[in-house]
């Protein structure tokens, strides 16, 4: 137990928050909402709001120098503006995915029960934003789960809320973000 | 005995670093002495850049009294051992932009530099590239605790940084259904 005690010496006396935040910039989101119940003090760090969330996507889109070319969203509304084509108003609750074209790897956040009007892009080269459709066979009332399928962006949407049957999505996006069109690459079943 | 060795070094290192100023001597809090490339140190450590640019380094031994001896000797060996390879145009500019230039991967001998170190060695390494403002070796640490990090229970990682629980059992268990996915492995 004693020899336990001082394999273990260093920390948290010895590491500062400003290293922890080090630190924690390098983590996947998913490890960071599980390192959120190590102690109060990581929680109130992760928690932090922008600035934490601006360091680590920072990180996180230059890290292994493979800037993504897009960061991509779902479309989601507050509220519908009536007689509108394409909607204009927007959730403020935006989770962006990250792309990462030559070795591509969506992080798996699941994201708020609210229902996608169509993926927002935002472009990291000029920092605009576009729109992409769902597809239309989709229907427009079911959540979607945004990941990654051997290379290809995929979406997986349940056919209706009453059945557990879903379709899976996939769509090219090649090294300059530039995507091809909705496929559809499997049913599943209810 | 290991004290009058780094002192026998030292006299070594105070003769060479005299004979042509290519070198400077660091002394860490338990005395010991050290010899680094000048134009390493200066181009890997702005702490260190500033000291020579403003004449503030000791040729018996500049102090750096937050640093241990086993992480200085990291310190210096990591210096020396990037003075002899040659860094690439994207190393160079992230000590100039932080806001554009991306991290580059550690290269293979930056890898197997820091998977030889202790847990403690790694720590107090992090501590002193922070205190010596070298940005390349912090990330390279910081990128290693984090992949150590990766896939741990909070249970594993309150052990490996010595961190004291503090939440209440309801607490944790509200967090715990709040983010129930993330408890699965990475």
């Amino acid at each position: 137990m004693r020899q336990r005690k001082r394999r273990c010496r260093r920390a948290p006396e010895y590491m500062s928050e400003e290293m922890i935040r080090e630190i924690m910039v390098w983590l996947p989101v998913k490890s960071l909402l599980r390192f959120r119940s190590v102690c109060k003090g990581w929680q109130a760090i992760i928690s932090d709001g922008p600035v934490f969330i601006l360091e680590h996507l920072h990180c996180s889109t230059s890290k292994w120098e493979q800037d993504p070319s897009v960061l991509i969203s779902p479309h989601t509304l507050d509220f519908f503006l009536p007689g509108e084509h394409w909607p204009s108003t927007f959730s403020n609750h935006i989770h962006f995915y990250q792309w990462r074209p030559s070795n591509p790897r969506v992080a798996k956040a699941r994201h708020q029960q609210r229902t996608a009007r169509g993926l927002l892009r935002l472009d990291l080269s000029d920092e605009s934003f576009t729109i992409t459709a769902l597809p239309d066979a989709m229907g427009n009332s079911n959540a979607c789960i945004i990941d990654e399928l051997r290379g290809e962006l995929c979406l997986t949407a349940r056919c209706s809320e009453t059945t557990a049957a879903a379709t899976v999505w996939a769509m090219e996006v090649d090294d300059e973000g530039r995507q091809g069109q909705w496929e559809r690459r499997y049913s599943v079943l209810d | 005995m290991e004290v009058d060795k780094g002192k026998g070094e030292a006299e070594e290192t105070r003769k060479v670093a005299e004979a042509d100023r290519d070198t400077v001597t660091l002394k860490s809090s338990d005395g010991k002495l050290f010899e680094v490339s000048k134009e390493a140190a200066a181009r890997l450590s702005t702490v260190l850049a500033g000291m020579i640019a403003g004449g503030s380094i000791d040729d018996n031994g500049t102090d750096l009294k937050q640093i241990g001896s086993e992480a200085l000797e990291n310190v210096v060996d990591y210096c020396n051992k990037h003075a002899n390879s040659i860094p690439s145009a994207a190393l160079i500019s992230s000590s100039i932009s932080f806001n554009t230039a991306p991290f580059k991967e550690p290269e293979e001998w930056e890898r197997k530099f820091v998977d030889r170190l202790s847990h403690d060695a790694l720590f107090d390494l992090v501590e002193a590239a922070n205190f010596l403002g070298m940005e390349r070796l912090l990330d390279v640490t910081c990128h290693k605790i984090s992949e150590m990090m990766k896939g741990k229970s909070p249970d594993q990682i309150r052990e490996v940084f010595n961190i004291k629980n503090d939440y209440t059992k309801e607490e944790l268990e509200e967090i715990r259904q709040e983010l129930a996915w993330a408890f699965y492995d990475d």
